[in-house]
């Protein structure tokens, strides 16, 4: 067999090379893709504000079966503020639409500035969490001692498995710098 | 398995040979290179196993202040790095460089000058680690695999992390670089005759593990990358505040560094290869299956990279494929150690100083594969996971595997490269000191493990205590064993007596080329190249 030239040989190695080195930048939206096709790692299959609708119909029928979703939350390190659910657990109807209120408290005298980032557990039922409205897509900013009341729609999908009987839907707040587009600890961003 | 004449000597193109510093300085020799790989190698073995020491000190009864808890955990992370990167990956290129190319029949590699610059990249890189250690804020101190978001710039601010990451995209790129080289060297510079089945079992070794070098390195430089433009340029790849997941970083993290572990046992398992027939006087059995073998490692070693990610909540069914996969790759190492067994079984074994590590080898893997396969079952995993079993176990694959062959392969060719004889009897003696010390130093964390002891904290609770008693002392031993290793193999080059071309008495199955030319071998190896028949 004719043995290719050491530097065509080199050169395809290189184009490997390039392939690896792009295969790692192809993985940030295929890694999205696979968890929000899977609900891998707690994310629900949430959509943009205007999709809220078309995934609620997408829920399917209402059934007589309730699951228990409790309400869990911790702010980043440092972050003054408190909040919690206007309830701290739901007994949620299948197909049936939720709505409940997270009111935030700035506990400083300065201004804040944060993000709220969801996630659910178990994972296997995360994937049939309609996340229909909340607060974890925009930035907030709370005045000094402000408190706001923020809604959050959701419903369970028929796909529900059987064997979950209880949901946990938790939140952790981030501090954000309004003039930057990266977290930020605490004590810089307020 | 030689003889004959091909092609004249190159020597008599060249121009008068260099000598003193400027002859390191600007070769392109495989050989020298192949040197020079070896002692930076053992410069960053003595201070990544310094920095062991150290932990293993501040270890060793709970409670104690031998080190401030952020200097643990930068020498920690900078011991994993050390000894992972800049010790056994780039001596295994040294002795790779060495002998590849005279066991194939070559005058040297297929790109010299590449070869030089796959070296010297390797220096700017370990400075960068050093210089970090002395910078405000220190070294890097997430550990070896700077998971986000303990490695982004809200927790780790300083510029260790940064410098980390530079670092380790050089020390990657002399990898690539390397390994491009290896590649077309062992493809297009075999001599006549030397068909694939022919090919002696370090070569093929290498070679398998090259290819794992280019199809892996540069998803840890992609991810590398993006880790440095998550800190430095505002981009948000692991932010989970703004959008990102640094679960995402684990996958490619360890898509790389599953498949590292092979490219750091592969070119082992090809030394202990050679190795055994030598001493047992006897062909290698199974030849051809361990080449095979190496291959399939090689292959299925990309498919299980989620094994270090049971605990991160991954969906179950990916959890049934990573446990499965990462079990059926005790396959093929099975076939190699069964082959190993039969290579030695019967034959008239001489009990040298490579032959003792190469046996240890067998038995400190075996220990490692065995606690490796019970990692890969998701309900034990979990249970101890981050724990002191998982240390247990990495130092069993990493140290019982890869150093121990590493010194096997170290002695067999000492003589061949340095035209001297080792003392014998300070090499045995180096032998049982680290194979006690190993032992002492990490089976006890397979039950600190169990106990549940954290990995990575640098205290515990005074329940732990005895064992850690005992794996402080084990590292003292080991400690005592490396000093004799450098005592013999400084005095040796200096003073020990000269090696002839084959001073191990091969038999003519297990003879390759290397064995055919003068101790060390001449320069561009051969007068005139072989052609195998």
């Amino acid at each position: 067999m004719k043995r290719p030239s050491n530097a065509l040989l080199g050169i395809g190695i290189c184009a490997v090379v390039l392939l690896m080195f792009s295969f790692a930048y192809a993985n940030v939206p295929l890694f999205k893709l696979f968890c929000q096709r899977f609900g891998i790692g707690g994310s629900a299959q949430a959509g943009s504000k205007e999709e809220t609708w078309e995934q609620s119909s997408a829920t399917g029928p209402m059934s007589d079966r309730t699951v228990q979703v409790k309400f869990m939350g911790i702010a980043a390190s440092g972050l003054p503020v408190r909040f919690g659910p206007s309830e701290p657990t739901v007994e949620a109807q299948i197909g049936k639409p939720v709505h409940l209120e997270y009111t935030f408290t700035n506990m400083s005298d300065d201004s804040v500035f944060f993000r709220a980032v969801h996630s659910i557990a178990p994972v296997e039922a995360a994937r049939e969490f309609q996340l229909m409205q909340c607060f974890c897509f925009d930035d907030q900013a709370l005045g000094p001692r402000q408190s706001i009341t923020l809604p959050v729609y959701f419903a369970l999908s028929p796909r529900t498995p059987p064997n979950v009987n209880e949901l946990m839907l938790s939140y952790q707040l981030f501090p954000r710098d309004p003039h930057r587009a990266l977290p930020v600890p605490a004590k810089e961003a307020n | 398995m030689s003889g004959g004449s091909h092609a004249p000597s190159m020597t008599d193109a060249h121009a008068k040979p260099r000598t003193g510093i400027s002859k390191w300085l600007f070769t392109t020799d495989h050989k020298l290179i192949g040197v020079m790989y070896v002692w930076l190698g053992f410069f960053f073995f003595a201070v990544g196993g310094l920095f062991a020491l150290l932990l293993r000190t501040q270890l060793a009864s709970p409670g104690l202040h031998v080190l401030k808890p952020e200097v643990y955990n930068q020498l920690m992370s900078l011991h994993g790095t050390f000894m992972i990167f800049f010790f056994t990956i780039p001596i295994l290129a040294g002795l790779g460089n060495y002998i590849v190319p005279i066991q194939i029949g070559a005058r040297d590699m297929a790109f010299p000058r590449v070869n030089a610059i796959s070296f010297w990249l390797l220096i700017p890189a370990g400075l960068m680690m050093i210089s970090s250690m002395f910078l405000q804020g220190g070294a890097a101190a997430g550990g070896w695999t700077s998971y986000p978001p303990l490695s982004d710039r809200q927790y780790s601010p300083g510029p260790g992390v940064d410098l980390w990451i530079l670092g380790l995209h050089l020390a990657g790129l002399s990898s690539i670089l390397g390994a491009i080289n290896f590649v077309v060297t062992v493809t297009n510079l075999r001599a006549p005759g030397m068909t694939l089945w022919k090919i002696p079992m370090f070569c093929w070794a290498v070679f398998i593990t090259q290819c794992i070098i280019l199809f892996a390195t540069p998803v840890l430089a992609g991810a590398l990358t993006m880790l440095l433009t998550d800190r430095m340029f505002g981009t948000a790849f692991f932010l989970p505040s703004a959008g990102g997941d640094p679960v995402l970083w684990q996958h490619l993290f360890w898509f790389y560094s599953h498949p590292a572990v092979y490219i750091m046992v592969l070119p082992g398992m090809g030394m202990i290869s050679q190795v055994l027939p030598v001493f047992a006087s006897k062909r290698l059995f199974g030849y051809k299956g361990l080449v095979i073998s190496t291959a399939g490692i090689g292959v299925i070693g990309f498919l299980v990279w989620g094994h270090h990610m049971f605990s991160t909540g991954i969906d179950p069914s990916l959890r049934f494929f990573f446990s499965l996969a990462s079990m059926v790759i005790a396959v093929p190492t099975g076939v190699k150690i069964w082959s190993w067994i039969a290579t030695i079984w019967g034959g008239s074994i001489r009990l040298r100083t490579p032959m003792l590590y190469a046996v240890g080898f067998i038995a400190l893997f075996v220990i490692g594969g065995a606690t490796g396969v019970w990692l890969a079952l998701v309900p034990f995993d979990v249970q101890v996971h981050d724990t002191y079993f998982v240390v247990a176990h990495l130092h069993y694959v990493l140290f019982g595997g890869s150093l121990m062959a590493i010194f096997a392969g170290l002695y067999y060719w000492f003589p061949k490269i340095s035209g001297r004889l080792y003392n014998e009897k300070l090499g045995q003696l180096h032998f049982w000191f680290t194979f006690i010390g190993m032992n002492l130093t990490f089976m006890p964390m397979h039950f600190m493990g169990i106990l549940g002891m954290p990995r990575r904290i640098y205290t515990y609770q005074a329940q732990y205590a005895s064992w850690n008693h005992v794996a402080t002392l084990g590292s003292y031993v080991l400690g005592v064993g490396m000093l004799l290793f450098f005592v013999n193999m400084l005095w040796s080059l200096w003073k020990g007596p000269r090696a002839t071309a084959d001073p191990w008495e091969h038999i003519e199955a297990t003879k390759t080329l290397e064995w055919t030319v003068t101790s060390p071998p001449p320069a561009e190896n051969f007068a005139t190249l072989p052609i195998i028949r």
